[in-house]
C-alpha cells in the first residue's frame, strides 16, 4: 500500500485529477455566466439601469474567472502529454478531433470575451449584447467538445485493433459521437447550469439575509434562480439517462455505483451505506427490491451484473464510487426539491423575497451544486479504473516514465493555490465595490 | 503533383506557432517592458501596456492551445516523446504563462494605487518574462534531436532510446544554446512589444511616450540584430543538425527574416510605425518559419509510415478540413476584434 500510494502513478493520477477537478468549476462558470450575463444585459437595453448595473459588474467578474479558466485550461493541455504520454500517443488521434474542434471554441470565446469586456463604450448597446451570444454558444460548446472526449474514453469507439498495438481505421467523427455522448455532454452541460444558477443565487441570497435588500440583490437572485430550477428537473431525467448508458457500456462501473456484489434479478437499490469490498456487503443502507433491476433496463426482475463477474484487477474502487455516487444524487433530490418550492412560490404568484425560509434553505445550493458535480466526475472517472480506455488501456499503461512527479504535484498545488486564493481576493474586492446605479434609488 | 496532407498540416502548425510568437510574444513582451520600467514609469506608460493588453491577450494566447492541440492530434507520438524530454522547461514556462494571465486579470479587478495590485502587477512581470525565457529553452533543446529518428519511432516513450537514458531531463535542460536561445526569445518578444506599444502610442497621440517607445524600439532592433547573427553561430557551434537544415533549406527564410529586420529598423528610423509593426512581425514569423522548416525531416512523420503508429493520411486530411474550416469561422471575428480596439489612421507619426 504505501509503496502505492508513493508511486508515480498516483502522483500522476492525484495531480490530474486535482487540476481537472479545480479547472472543471471555473469551467461551469465559464458555460453558465454568459447567458445570465446576457440575459440581463438584454433587459438592460430598454433603459433599466439596475440590469445594466448588474451586467457590468456580471461581466467584471468573468473577466477574472474567465483568465483563470484559461490558464488553469493551458495546464490541462500540457499535463495530458507531461503526464499520460502513453495515453495521448497511443490515442491521441483517435480523439484529437474534439480537441482540436473544442480549440475554435475558445477561439471565438476569447475573442468575443475582449470585445464584450471592452467594448461597453466602443459598441452601440445592441450590438454590445449581441457580442454576448457567441460567448454564451462557445461556452457550451467547449464542454460539449470535451466530454465528448472524455465519453469517449468510457465508450471507445472509431477505430480498430488489428495486429499491432496501434488503432488503425481511425474514425475520428464515429470516436466522437461515441454511445456514451449524447448523455454525458447533456448532463454536463446542464450541471454548469446548475452551478452557475444556484451559486449566483446562494450568494445573492446570502446578502439578502444579511440586510442588504436591494432591488439589485434581489434580482441578481432570481436570474440565478431561474437558471438553476429550469436546468435541475431535466438534470435528473439526463441523470437517469446515463445511468442506463453506463449499465449498458460498463457493468462494473454501474456495478460499483450501486454496490451491487453479486448478479441478481430483482436487484435491490441501495439508498446511501457503506460497501465492504473485502466481504462484498453494502451496511447502513436503505435497500429497496427490484428498484434498481427496473432502474437500469426497465423491468423489475432484470438481471442485473453485479462485481462478482470482473476478476478482482478488473474492478473500481467499490466505496468511492457508491459513495460519491449516493452524494450526486443526494444533493440532486434536494436541488430538485428545492426548486420546486420555488416554482410553487411563483405559482402562487408570491415573492421568493418574502420567504425567509426559502432564501435560508437556498444558501447551500450553491456549494451543494459544485459538491454534486464534483461527485459526478469521481463517479465517472474512479468508476472507470482500472482502465484509462474502457477495455484498451489500463491506466497504469498510460503514466509518464519521468520519475519524482510528487514534487512537481505539490509545486501545482502551489501555483493552483495562489490562483485560486487570487481569485477569491479579486472576487471579493470587485464586491465590496459600491453599486452605482444611475439615476439613483 | 499530389500534395502530402503532412506538408499541409505541418503548415497550420508552424503558420499558429508563428502567429503565437507574433501575438503572444508582443503580449509577452509587455510584460517585460513592465519589469523593466517598474521602477520609473509614468502612470501613462503603464497605462498604455496594459491598455494593449486587455482585449487582445486571451485571444492571442489561444494560439498556443491551438498549436499543442494540433502538435498532439497530428503527431501524437513526437508529442509524448517531446513532453517527457522537455518536461522541466515546459513545466516552468507553464507556470510563467499562469501567472502571466492570472496576475493581469487580478491587477485589473484591483483600483488603482492599490498595494496588492502593485504586487500583481510585479508578478505580470516576472512571470512574462520567464514565459518565454523557458519555451526558448525548450525549442533549444527540441533543436538538438535534428539528427536521428528520435521523433519518428513509435513505442514506448521512455527509457527506450539511448539519448533518453543518457538524458535525465531533470539536469540537462540548461544547455548553453539553451540558455542562449532562451534569452533570446525573451529579447524577441521585448523588441515586438516595443515596436507594437510605439505604434500604439502614435495611435493615441501620446507626445512624450511616442517619442520613449520609438527609441527603445530601435535600440532593441539592434539588440535583436546582433543577437540573431550571434544566433547563427550557436546553431552552426552547437546544433549541427539545425544548422545542416539552415544550410540546405532554411536560408531563404533566414534572409527574408533579416531583411525584415533591416526593415523594420529603417521604418522606426523613420518614423512609419505602421510598416514598422507589419516588418518586425514578419521578421519574427520568418524566424519560427526558418527553424520549422530546417528542423525537417527529423520532425517529418513521413518516414513513420513505414512503420506502425502513423497519423492515417485520411485522419489528417479530415484535421486540415475542420481546421481550416475553423479559420475561416474564426477569422472574421478576429480581425472584428483588431479593428475595434487596435485600428488607426496614423501612418506616419
Ligand atoms: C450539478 C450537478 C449534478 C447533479 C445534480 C447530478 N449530476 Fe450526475 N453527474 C454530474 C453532475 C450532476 C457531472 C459532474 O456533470 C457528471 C460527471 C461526468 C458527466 O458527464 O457528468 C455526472 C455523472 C453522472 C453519471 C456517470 C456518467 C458516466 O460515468 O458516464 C451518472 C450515472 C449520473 N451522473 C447520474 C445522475 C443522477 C441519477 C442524478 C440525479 C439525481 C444526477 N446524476 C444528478
Ligand atoms: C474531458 C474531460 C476529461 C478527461 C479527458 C479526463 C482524463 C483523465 C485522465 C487521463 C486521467 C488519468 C487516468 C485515470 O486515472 O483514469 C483522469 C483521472 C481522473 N480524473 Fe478525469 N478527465 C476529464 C474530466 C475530469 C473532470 C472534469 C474531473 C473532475 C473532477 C475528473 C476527475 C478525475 C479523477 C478524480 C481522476 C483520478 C481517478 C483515479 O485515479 O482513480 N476528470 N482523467
Ligand atoms: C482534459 C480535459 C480538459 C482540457 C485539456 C481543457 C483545456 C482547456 C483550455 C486550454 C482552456 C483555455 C481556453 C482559453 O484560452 O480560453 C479551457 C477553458 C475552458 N474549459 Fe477546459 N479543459 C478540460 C476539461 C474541461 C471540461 C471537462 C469542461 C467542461 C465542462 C471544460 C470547459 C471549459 C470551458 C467552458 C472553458 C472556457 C474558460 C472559461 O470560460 O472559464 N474543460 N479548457
Amino acid at each position: 500500500m504505501l509503496a502505492e500510494l508513493s508511486s508515480d502513478l498516483f502522483a500522476a493520477r492525484t495531480q490530474m485529477a486535482f487540476t481537472l477537478g479545480s479547472h472543471i468549476i471555473i469551467a461551469c462558470f465559464g458555460v453558465g455566466l454568459p447567458i445570465l450575463m446576457s440575459i440581463a444585459e438584454y433587459l438592460s437595453l430598454r433603459g433599466d439601469e439596475v440590469w445594466r448595473s448588474i451586467a457590468t459588474r456580471w461581466s467584471r467578474a468573468f473577466a477574472v474567472l474567465f483568465a483563470i479558466g484559461a490558464v488553469s485550461g493551458t495546464v490541462l493541455s500540457f499535463e495530458l502529454g507531461l503526464l499520460w504520454p502513453g495515453f495521448m500517443g497511443k490515442w491521441g488521434e483517435v480523439i484529437g478531433l474534439p480537441f482540436a474542434l473544442e480549440g475554435f471554441a475558445f477561439f471565438i470565446e476569447a475573442i468575443f470575451a475582449g470585445i464584450y469586456l471592452y467594448g461597453w463604450d466602443k459598441l452601440p448597446p445592441r450590438v454590445h449584447w449581441l457580442t454576448s451570444i457567441p460567448i454564451a454558444v462557445s461556452g457550451f460548446l467547449s464542454a460539449w467538445f470535451v466530454v465528448t472526449a472524455n465519453a469517449w474514453m468510457n465508450a471507445p469507439a472509431g477505430f480498430m485493433i488489428a495486429k499491432g498495438p496501434e488503432p488503425v481505421n481511425i474514425d475520428p467523427f464515429a470516436a466522437m459521437f461515441n454511445a456514451a455522448t449524447w448523455a454525458q455532454t447533456t448532463h454536463m452541460i446542464l450541471a454548469a447550469y446548475i452551478v452557475s444558477g444556484f451559486s449566483v443565487a446562494s450568494y445573492y441570497g446570502f446578502q439578502w439575509l444579511r440586510g442588504n435588500r436591494t432591488e439589485y440583490i434581489r434580482r441578481a437572485m432570481l436570474l440565478g434562480l431561474w437558471l438553476g430550477c429550469l436546468a435541475t428537473p431535466l438534470q435528473l431525467l439526463s441523470g437517469d439517462w446515463c445511468s442506463k448508458v453506463v449499465a449498458d457500456l460498463q457493468p462494473a462501473k454501474f456495478a460499483a455505483m450501486e454496490a451491487t456484489f453479486e448478479t441478481q434479478k430483482y436487484a435491490p437499490l441501495h439508498i446511501g451505506g457503506i460497501p465492504d469490498e473485502s466481504r462484498g456487503t453494502v451496511s447502513y443502507a436503505i435497500s429497496i427490491p427490484g428498484l434498481l433491476s427496473f432502474m437500469a433496463h426497465g423491468d423489475f426482475s432484470a438481471e442485473v451484473t453485479g462485481l462478482n463477474e470482473f476478476k478482482p484487477e478488473d474492478r473500481p474502487p467499490v466505496a468511492i464510487v457508491h459513495v460519491a455516487f449516493q452524494i450526486m444524487v443526494g444533493l440532486g433530490v434536494y436541488l430538485f426539491f428545492l426548486s420546486a418550492w420555488f416554482v410553487l412560490i411563483r405559482w402562487r404568484k408570491r415573492a421568493v423575497t418574502d420567504s425567509q425560509r426559502f432564501i435560508l434553505c437556498l444558501i447551500p445550493a450553491g456549494v451543494a451544486a459544485v459538491i454534486a458535480m464534483e461527485a459526478g466526475w469521481v463517479v465517472t472517472e474512479v468508476g472507470r479504473q482500472p482502465w484509462i480506455v474502457q477495455g484498451h488501456m489500463r491506466t497504469s499503461e498510460a503514466v509518464t516514465g519521468a520519475t519524482g512527479l510528487w514534487p512537481i504535484f505539490f509545486v501545482t498545488l502551489a501555483i493552483y493555490a495562489v490562483l485560486f486564493v487570487g481569485g477569491i481576493v479579486s472576487l471579493r474586492y470587485l464586491a465590496r465595490q459600491p453599486v452605482e446605479i444611475k439615476g439613483g434609488r | 503533383m499530389v500534395v502530402e496532407p503532412v506538408y499541409i498540416y505541418l503548415a497550420f502548425i508552424f503558420l499558429s506557432l508563428a502567429a503565437y510568437a507574433v501575438f503572444g510574444g508582443a503580449d509577452f513582451g509587455a510584460g517585460v517592458w513592465e519589469l523593466n520600467t517598474r521602477f520609473r514609469a509614468s502612470k501613462e506608460e503603464k497605462q498604455l501596456v496594459y491598455r494593449a493588453l486587455g482585449p487582445v491577450w486571451e485571444a492571442n494566447h489561444v494560439w498556443l492551445i491551438f498549436v499543442m492541440v494540433l502538435f498532439w492530434t497530428g503527431f501524437p507520438w513526437a508529442f509524448a516523446r517531446a513532453c517527457n524530454l522537455l518536461f522541466v522547461p515546459l513545466f516552468l514556462a507553464l507556470a510563467g504563462i499562469v501567472f502571466r494571465g492570472a496576475a493581469y486579470a487580478f491587477r485589473s479587478a484591483m483600483k488603482e494605487d492599490d498595494w496588492q495590485r502593485n504586487v500583481w502587477e510585479r508578478v505580470f512581470g516576472i512571470a512574462s518574462t520567464a514565459a518565454p525565457f523557458f519555451m526558448g529553452t525548450a525549442i533549444g533543446i527540441w533543436s538538438e534531436f535534428a539528427k536521428e529518428d528520435y521523433w519518428t519511432v513509435p513505442g514506448p516513450v521512455f527509457g527506450d532510446q539511448p539519448d533518453s537514458v543518457t538524458r535525465n531531463p531533470w539536469l540537462t535542460w540548461a544547455t548553453p544554446h539553451s540558455l542562449f536561445l532562451g534569452f533570446f526569445a525573451v529579447g524577441l518578444c521585448a523588441f515586438l512589444a516595443s515596436v507594437f506599444l510605439y505604434r500604439e502610442a502614435v495611435v493615441s497621440k501620446e507626445i512624450k511616450l511616442i517619442t520613449v517607445w520609438r527609441r527603445r524600439a530601435l535600440t532593441m532592433s539592434i539588440v535583436v540584430g546582433g543577437f540573431s547573427l550571434a544566433g547563427l553561430f550557436v546553431v552552426q557551434v552547437f546544433l549541427p543538425g539545425l544548422w545542416l537544415g539552415i544550410c540546405n533549406v532554411g536560408w531563404l527564410l533566414v534572409a527574408l527574416s533579416i531583411g525584415c529586420g533591416i526593415g523594420s529598423t529603417f521604418s522606426l528610423w523613420q518614423k512609419y510605425p505602421g510598416t514598422a509593426v507589419i516588418t518586425s512581425a514578419m521578421a519574427v514569423a520568418f524566424v519560427i518559419l526558418a527553424w520549422g522548416v530546417s528542423m525537417r525531416p527529423y520532425m517529418n512523420p513521413l518516414s513513420v509510415k513505414f512503420g506502425v503508429g502513423a497519423v492515417d493520411d485520411s485522419t489528417l486530411w479530415i484535421l486540415i478540413g475542420c481546421v481550416s474550416v475553423g479559420l475561416i469561422i474564426v477569422a472574421p471575428p478576429l480581425i472584428w476584434l483588431m479593428r475595434i480596439f487596435k485600428a488607426s489612421e496614423s501612418t506616419k507619426d
